[in-house]
């Protein structure tokens, strides 16, 4: 009896492997991930330097973005198991509550600096 | 082993759709999950823009001190910031468009924010050029 072959004429039996995708498009979304995992550290970090300007609301900011970090490689290897099934199946269920989260959190990141670069200028021009 | 017919693939069950799922996109036809993973990594890549104007926006106010006086560097930084949430909120629409276009096979939305963010760079850049380059003439 023949290996049994997906779609794309690949064996999908082969021990180890959770999908043959040749395109590997599950490894690639789990690093993409990744990679937006590491600029919100970055970003974590880069709040830390407001602390000296703008106090402790600062450190808020940046435990805001770390959580963020933390939550996009937490449901990293969840999330790769079940891509590696919707590639197996030809048929996976978009991540919209991930991008919805990441979104939101993003969104209010930029509006809260936004609003304590403002209060911070009023502060500084009011005598 | 009977086969089912709503599920040609009986050794994977039906996929678990989750709430906002079937709330955002009821509509059309599952795509090939490869565009659905090319689409969130698409989505990943412009959230990354965003989060590189927001750190951008963040180390001009902290760091920019010197070089730049508050009343030009607060309304940089605050340019970016906001630039920043603009860009994080256009990421999440035009996922959705995306994903909705494939689900319908119809032409996918263009990206006009684009040279938005283009504009933004172009703009940060000048400034901060044009007063780099008039503080050494001086």
């Amino acid at each position: 009896m023949p290996p049994a072959t997906g779609p794309n004429g690949l064996r999908v039996d082969a021990p180890g492997s959770l999908h043959q995708d040749p395109g590997l498009q599950p490894e690639r979304t789990a690093l993409a991930w990744n990679r937006t995992a590491l600029v919100l550290i970055i970003t974590a970090l880069m709040f830390l330097r407001w602390i000296p300007l703008f106090g402790p609301v600062a450190s808020f900011l940046s435990a805001g973005a770390v959580a963020v970090a933390l939550g996009a490689s937490i449901g990293r290897s969840r999330r790769y198991r079940r891509q590696s099934a919707g590639i197996r199946s030809e048929s996976l269920a978009p991540a919209a509550s991930g991008v919805a989260w990441v979104t939101a959190a993003v969104f209010v990141l930029g509006c809260a600096g936004a609003v304590q670069l403002s209060l911070g200028a009023i502060s500084q021009f009011t005598p | 082993m009977s086969t089912d017919v709503r599920n040609p693939r009986p050794d994977t069950p039906h996929r678990v759709r989750g709430r906002l799922e079937s709330l955002v996109l009821n509509h059309g036809d599952e795509p090939d999950p490869r565009f659905t993973l090319a689409n969130e990594r698409t989505f990943l890549a412009w959230i990354r823009t965003s989060l590189a104007f927001l750190a951008a926006g963040i180390a001009i106010e902290a760091f920019a001190d010197e070089l730049l006086s508050a009343p030009l560097r607060t309304p940089v930084a605050g340019g970016l910031l906001s630039g920043a949430a603009l860009i994080a909120a256009l990421a999440g629409i035009r996922w959705l468009r995306v994903e909705r276009a494939m689900r319908h096979k119809a032409p996918l939305p263009l990206a006009p924010f684009a040279p938005i963010v283009a504009a933004i760079g172009i703009l940060g850049t000048s400034i901060l050029l044009f007063t780099l380059m008039s503080q050494t003439g001086t």
